[in-house]
């Protein structure tokens, strides 16, 4: 056996009692004793158990702190984040107007955050928010309506023709194609164009009709007739008649050999299309015929 | 031991008396006293708290040991293997040796000690783990997760190593 098998031996300590009492007096053997002990100086150094568990339990509630905080700072993240999201929503939501309109032959009433109530009339549509409401009354009509508005602070109505402001008051606003509309049943209202500004008390009215405009004033009635579902008119051209008369009921109106622009003062009703009809054709002369596709011919004299 | 949860303090406790300076004096022999095995120990057992939910009391040796090599492994700043010896247990009357012995005592310890630095990692543990700690070669195994028969391989590769570092006497 040589060196290294001894020294292999000796190392998984395998030597046998004779093999052992061999190896010992070579040297070899008092080299390795040598370094083998040698070796032993560089055992690790103390190590204070207790003194380490204290440090460690310092550190673990250092830690769980760390850790709540960073669940804490992502839980505030979320909920920034999930704040902004449904701030922006609300906010959103919050200047979103409101939006209410009518169709061919329909009527509306509406109550407004201020108890301010507005009837619309068919074929129109009012705009609002509903939010700022009370701190801002500001609506768009396109159309027709009647309001009755609760005293307060300003209440406008703006139309493509021109804004009607009042403070509290009841108001008819028709705006149409190529014709505009206030009439004051109570109160004062102011009316704003491009052109000027009116100010009209009750039972007084603004026309602006293909740009004129027509101030009138008209006997005691306290709400315009198309609420008491009768379309009324003073000296309005024809084609404002057959227009609204298209509104109530659904029906397309061809006039042949008809002048449109005749002023006419009359009224028909919402309830009855043949009486209604009469009503608009007879002082004119006018004949009508009905066809099957919802359409009324209007016939003039042949001069 | 029960299958009892180690999240409990006094269980953890428990388990960092039992287990903590062992894998100190292992962490130190492995990667030596400048890559600070007391911090590693602490961070190895932060681990092990982290996760105490997860680990039964008998797997926690195993945990520990894994997680440590695995922290030296991710290490940035891996710094030098440094071991120190100290001369306390060996020192001979120093006023009966001569200087000229004494100086040659201290050479012989200094390339020594290189001899131990300059192995490789797997050698030093293996070889210092039987030596110092009087660790078995299958003890040694099963810690390193090898074989027996390679770890009486490192441990003679590691002697011979050494002895050339030495030289004879």
């Amino acid at each position: 056996m040589n060196t290294d098998q001894y020294i292999e031996k000796w190392l998984n300590g395998t030597l046998t009692e004779e093999e052992r009492a061999r190896f010992e007096k070579t040297e070899s053997f008092k080299e390795l004793k040598k370094l083998s002990d040698s070796i032993q100086q560089f055992k690790a150094p103390d190590y204070n158990t207790e003194a380490e568990l204290q440090r460690l339990n310092r550190n673990k509630s250092k830690r769980g702190n760390q850790i709540k905080i960073h669940w804490q700072k992502t839980l505030l993240r979320v909920a920034a984040m999930l704040t902004i999201v449904v701030g922006g929503y609300l906010l959103y939501t919050y200047f979103l107007p409101a939006t209410i309109a009518t169709s061919i032959a329909e009527s509306k009433e509406v109550l407004l955050p201020d108890s301010s109530v507005v009837i619309l009339n068919s074929v129109s549509k009012i705009t609002y928010n509903k939010r700022t409401w009370e701190r801002n009354r500001n609506l768009k009509l396109i159309g027709e309506a009647f309001f009755k508005v609760k005293k307060g602070s300003k209440f406008d109505v703006k139309t493509s023709a021109g804004t009607v402001s009042v403070l509290g008051t009841q108001f008819n606003v028709k705006q149409r194609k190529d014709f505009f509309e206030v009439v004051c049943y109570e109160g004062l209202v102011s009316v704003k164009t491009p052109v000027d500004n009116n100010e009209l008390p009750a039972y007084h009215s603004l026309k602006i009709i293909n740009g004129e405009i027509i101030k009138s004033r008209f006997s005691k009635e306290s709400e315009p007739a198309w609420i008491n579902n009768e379309s009324a008119f003073t000296s309005v051209p024809f084609h404002q008649v057959t227009s609204e008369f298209e509104r109530q009921y659904k029906v397309e109106i061809v006039a042949k050999n008809v002048n449109m622009e005749v002023l006419f003062t009359g009224r028909f009703t919402h309830d009855d299309m043949i009486l209604a009809l009469k009503a608009i054709t007879i002082p004119q002369n006018i004949t009508y015929q009905i066809t099957v596709d919802q359409q009324i011919i209007l016939s003039g004299e042949v001069e | 031991m029960s299958g009892d949860n180690i999240c409990k303090e006094d269980r953890f406790n428990e388990i960092f008396r039992l287990h903590s300076r062992e894998l100190h004096d292992f962490l130190y022999y492995k990667y030596g006293m400048d890559n600070n095995p007391k911090d590693l120990v602490q961070e190895a057992f932060l681990k092990l708290w982290d996760n105490c939910h997860k680990i039964l009391p008998g797997k926690a040796r195993s945990f520990l040991f894994t997680v440590a090599n695995r922290l030296m492994l991710n290490e940035l700043s891996r710094r030098k293997t440094v071991l120190n010896y100290s001369s306390k247990e060996y020192v001979k009357d120093h006023n009966s040796e001569s200087p000229e012995y004494l100086m040659e005592e201290k050479e012989y310890m200094e390339k020594l000690k290189s001899g131990i630095e300059n192995l490789t990692e797997e050698q030093r543990i293996a070889f210092l783990l039987n030596r110092i700690e009087g660790k078995r070669h299958q003890e040694i195994a099963e810690m390193l997760g090898i074989s027996r028969k390679a770890v009486e391989k490192r441990i003679y590769t590691a002697l011979r190593k050494l002895k050339d570092q030495v030289g004879k006497i």
